[in-house]
Formats: C-alpha cells, structure tokens, sequence
C-alpha cells in the first residue's frame, strides 16, 4: 500500500516533469493534436503498464520516450494498413512568435518525413545523444549523425526559403 | 586569422554552447561559417518551437492517468480471466447444435433426407440437406465467433 503511493507519488513528479515533452515530441512527429493526444495517453499506459519503479530513474525519460517512439512507429503502419488520412487539426498557437511557431510546425508536417522530424526532434529539442536515439528509433548508430546531417541541411535550406535569420525572426 | 575561426567546433560544442548560453565563444567563426551559422538556426528554431509546443499542451493530469491506466489493468486482466469461459460458452454452443441435430435424427432418421430435386421431380434420390446444414453450422459459428472476438477486441 504504502510502496504504491510512493510510487504513484513518483509518477505524479516523473509526469510534471516528462508529459509536456512527451506531447510536443508526438505533435511534431505526428503533426496532428488528437492524435498526439491518444499517443501520450498510450505511452504512459504502456510505460505503467511495464515494471517502470525497476528502471534507474536517470534511464526513465530516456524509456518513457523509447515506448512513445514504439507508439508512433505502431500508429503510422496501423495508418498505412487501414490507407486513412485524416486531416492534420489547427496547429495550436500562443501570442508569442506566432509566425516562426506556424511555419515551422507546417514545415515539419508538410516538407519534413515523420522520420526526419522525429530525428531532428529527438536530437535538438530533447537533447538524446546518437546512440539513445539509435536505441530508440531502431537506426543503426552510425547511421544517424548522416540521417540527422541530411535532415538538418533540408530544414535549414526551407527555413531560409520560409524567410528566417539565425535570429528566428522573418527578414520579409 | 585563429584556429577557432578556421576549424568547426563540432556539434556537440556548439549544442553545449547553445545549451549554456555561451555562443559567443563561436561568434567570429559562426559570423563567416555558414553550415554551422545553418547548424545554429535550425537548433534554435526547434527549440524555440519546443517550448512553445510545451506551453500550449492541455494535458489530463497525473491522477488521471493513474486511474485510467488502472483501469484498463483491470479490464485486460479481465479479459484474460474470462477468456477460457468465453471459448468454452461458444464450444458449448456449437455442440448443442450438434446434439439437437442428433436428437432430430434419432427421433425421426428421415428429417435429414430433405429436399428432393427441384430439377428433376422424378428423382426420388434426396440430397442430405439437413445433415449438411447440420455439419456446416459448427465451424460457422467457430468462424462467426472468432470474427466478432477481433471486432470486440478492436473497439
């Protein structure tokens, strides 16, 4: 009883910390809101589901992610098994940078593949070192630094076009 | 012209420094370098738009989660419990077909020699009609069975 309220005591402050993360990591992969929504909810089944007060707690985040990326691969071949699109929902958006929030959220929906914006994501806004994402996505090690080179230099070069300096602000 | 400016920092110094709020130790170089100038911009622009994402999440809350994972324990473990008596009822089901269609054929050995045919009325061979319905009804029922399981499990 006791182990389970520290545990549950646990999970509230490993949540705090993690759920938001988590959200926006399978927004911008998925690039849809619901979907997202669905997602987290089935990472964190999952994540509970399994033995997860056994994990070290400096590796949970890094587990809780490898089950969400285990999540989206699910979702996107249940998506092409049943052939169905659905349309991508109002990106969400605050007062702040309006523009640079807009188009980069389209560029990764529209221009980027699933795999090139979950690399670039994973990497530069999560902070996962090469062979974490490895572990995570299923690539070799070695093959990531040149996947994320690729996906970098193709975001850079839409960034450009889109009309950003290195300040994130639109020259136009 | 200094090593710093002629060499690029790898990407695991320029993340420190981006991390750290310490870019300027790269400036010079970043000024004249466009792929790490390339590198930096598109660092920048997912993080910010990681932390936006972050902001504008609505998310169920912790205690949610609990429950709801709870839950969902308890209704897969349900399921697995029931699954042997669901399997059992449907067995049982097909072998009471099985055994009425015994009892109508002990009763009266005549009521499977049914239909005779519509082709040729001066044919007095009949067709086991009823004792064809009678075996194909069992693994119809398995298959009707095994076919709304997979529905029921989707939903």
């Amino acid at each position: 009883m006791t182990d389970k309220s520290a545990d549950d005591a646990q999970f509230e402050v490993f949540y705090a910390e993690t759920s938001r993360s988590l959200w926006a990591y399978l927004l911008r992969t998925s690039g849809m809101n619901s979907i997202a929504d669905d997602l987290l909810q089935e990472s964190y089944f999952r994540y509970l589901k399994a033995d997860w007060p056994r994990v070290e707690p400096t590796e949970r985040r890094f587990y809780l992610f490898r089950i969400a990326t285990n999540v989206l691969h699910d979702h996107f071949r249940q998506q092409k098994r049943s052939g169905t699109a659905v349309d991508p929902d109002d990106v969400p958006n605050t007062g702040r940078n309006l523009n640079l929030q807009l188009d980069l959220a389209g560029i990764l929906r529209e221009d980027m593949t699933a795999r090139e914006a979950q690399l670039l994501w994973l990497a530069y806004a999560e902070g996962f070192s090469h062979r974490e994402i490895a572990r995570m996505t299923g690539l070799g090690e070695n093959s990531i630094r040149p996947l994320l080179f690729r996906a970098r230099e193709k975001l850079a070069s839409l960034l450009t076009a889109a009309g950003y300096d290195r300040q994130n602000r639109r020259r136009t | 012209m200094s090593s710093l400016i002629e060499e690029c920092p790898t990407e695991e110094q320029l993340l420190r420094a981006l991390s750290n709020d310490d870019l300027i130790q790269w400036s010079e170089h970043v000024a004249i370098c466009s792929k790490c100038d390339a590198f930096i911009s598109v660092v920048q622009a997912i993080r910010q738009e990681a932390v936006v994402s972050r902001q504008v999440a609505e998310l169920p809350s912790a205690r949610w989660m609990l429950l709801h994972s709870e839950i969902r324990r308890r209704r897969e473990a349900a399921d697995q419990v029931t699954l042997p008596l669901r399997w059992m009822a449907g067995g049982g089901f097909a072998a009471g077909l099985i055994v009425v269609a015994a009892a109508l054929y002990a009763a009266d050995p005549t009521i499977f020699l049914g239909v005779p045919s519509l082709t040729d009325p001066t044919a007095h061979t009949s067709q086991p009609f009823g004792v064809l319905i009678a075996i194909a009804t069992t693994p119809v029922m398995l298959l009707v069975m095994c076919v709304l399981r997979v529905i029921w499990a989707e939903d």
